[in-house]
């Protein structure tokens, strides 16, 4: 995926980058830097300008419905409050970005919904006392690994997670990213955003900086350490733009 | 550790996880029932509460859109007003004698009823989701502007359907009756079990509909076109209104700007 020339009008100007086929690319940056909007962008959350070439097809997303179709999901920052149904059950919130795919005539499979539940617990190690409780009684991390498997049952082949691991424990941090790595090993490219340096220099591959909204830098390889990011993020020195 | 606290949870099933919240209306209409057969032990007889549930239908009926819409997190106001304006076309377009077989009047003035009712939704909700006005406002609005434009059409007055062949014609939709059951019975249970039932719990545009009304934001994020569901659950409010409106005409043959004023109170008061 190349993306070219975004901007989101008070947030992020002119930010191009390249994502390559089963890469993890962190994006760094200090909280209201635009990363989280020009992520929202993307997928057609935002207005704003901007070209998305997707196997050279050049393309901008009007909405989420679109994005999801053609394979890229973003995660958000916001489970509680933008990610899922805390009101409803497992069974509902697994569902509901991949309805379509479980329409039989007008009605909705709910055995083959149970399956995918069943499914999505054992690939995603989703720990629920009972599988029709809300959502809102799991733990963050549990309510995190629901997401992610929400998202994966679109079958995207670009995931954005945005702040993967905000507010969840130690242990679930480590299973997160074990999926992460594994999904990057399928061949599926893979955005994370997030604020906490050591997890992104342990993942990524590569590492986009931002900066007051715009890219001001990446670093790959041995430069890939805190002290350029942070040098890059602040401003000290700017780096060779990507 | 999940397993015992699952044990406990399943202990307390019995009692604890009733939803009083559910359960409240049933227990206010058993004891509105009671009430009735003390005031009255004619109350309880199967004619007075078969005439009782035929009565309520109309209002039946438009509330179930108006779960639709509820549900989705919006609101009308404007379904009684509704009623008076889809009335007074109907009858009006049957008294205009442009078709002179009866039946072939009554069917495209049925049909009339619907598009009416569609066409005064679709104007709800473009005007809330489109135009991002404030439903209490929007509806409050379309509800004074079908008030007027049904006064205006009666001249203050009613509007009666004048030919008897019509009438006499489209009266078994509501005094008829299927199996001893009246009409407007079976509609309520057709309308409430196929179109609010099975559409809000077993259809992708139901699970659609619960997730704009629970969370606006995890359902733009989930790709869910949040205003397209919105306007439609509008449009089935009107078809529901029209539906009633069917079954409104025959009873009296007659409609003025006055009836049904308080409907939207009464179905919104939860």
């Amino acid at each position: 995926m190349e993306v070219e020339d975004f901007s989101v009008p008070g947030f992020a100007q002119h930010a191009s980058f390249q994502l390559g086929k089963g890469e993890i690319l962190g994006f760094a940056g200090h909280v209201g830097a635009g990363r989280t909007e020009l992520m929202e962008r993307l997928v057609g959350l935002r207005p704003g300008r901007g070209v998305i070439r997707i196997n050279g097809k050049p393309t901008l997303f009007p909405h989420v419905d679109a994005s999801l179709k053609a394979g890229i999901a973003y995660l958000s920052e916001d489970r509680k409050g933008k990610g899922l149904l805390l009101a409803e059950d497992l069974r509902v919130n697994l569902t509901l970005a991949s309805l379509d795919k479980f329409r039989r005539w007008f009605q909705i499979d709910r055995a083959k919904e149970r399956v995918a539940l069943q499914g999505a617990i054992g690939e995603f190690d989703i720990r629920a006392g009972r599988k029709d409780m809300l959502v809102g009684q799991l733990s963050g991390g549990n309510q995190q690994k629901l997401l992610l498997a929400k998202m994966m049952m679109t079958d995207p082949s670009i995931i954005i997670i945005d702040e993967p691991t905000r507010g969840i424990d130690i242990g679930t941090k480590e299973q997160i990213y074990k999926f992460i790595a594994v999904l990057a090993a399928q061949g599926r490219s893979i955005i994370v955003v997030s604020s906490e340096m050591q997890e992104l220099i342990g993942i990524c591959d590569r590492i986009m900086v931002m900066r007051s909204g715009r890219i001001v830098g990446a670093v790959t390889g041995e430069h890939m350490n805190e002290n350029e990011v942070v040098v890059l993020a602040t401003g000290v020195k700017s780096g060779e733009a990507a | 550790m999940t397993d015992l606290a699952a044990d406990t949870r399943k202990v307390q099933k019995s009692w604890k996880d009733i939803d009083l919240r559910a359960v409240a209306p049933f227990v206010a209409l058993a004891l509105l029932l009671m009430l009735g057969a003390i005031a009255n032990p004619n109350f309880m007889s199967i004619d007075n509460l078969l005439n009782v549930i035929t009565r309520s239908a109309f209002i039946a009926i438009i509330a179930v859109g108006a779960t639709f819409v509820i549900s989705a997190g919006g609101l009308d106001l404007s379904v009684g007003s509704m009623v008076a304006f889809v009335a007074s076309l109907m009858i009006m377009f049957m008294n205009s004698g442009v078709i002179a077989d009866p039946a072939t009047m009554l069917v495209v003035a049925t049909a009339l009823a619907i598009v009416i009712g569609a066409a005064c939704s679709v104007a709800n909700g473009l005007i809330t989701t489109a135009g991002s006005i404030e439903p209490f406002i929007a509806t409050l609005g379309t509800k004074g502007i079908y008030r007027s434009l049904t006064t205006w059409l009666s001249q203050g007055g009613a509007i009666t359907l004048r030919s008897p062949d019509i009438h006499s014609l489209y009266r078994p939709a509501y005094f008829g009756a299927l199996l001893r059951v009246p009409v407007p019975i079976i509609i309520i249970i057709v309308v409430t079990a196929a179109v609010g039932a099975f559409v809000l719990h077993r259809t992708r545009y139901g699970r659609h509909v619960l997730a704009v009304g629970s969370n606006e934001d995890v359902a733009r994020y989930s790709g869910i076109p949040v205003e397209r569901v919105r306007t439609i659950t509008y449009v089935i409010q009107g078809l529901c209104v029209a539906v009633a409106c069917l079954l409104y005409v025959p009873r009296l043959g007659s409609t003025s700007a006055a009836i049904c004023a308080n409907t939207p109170t009464v179905i919104t008061q939860r």
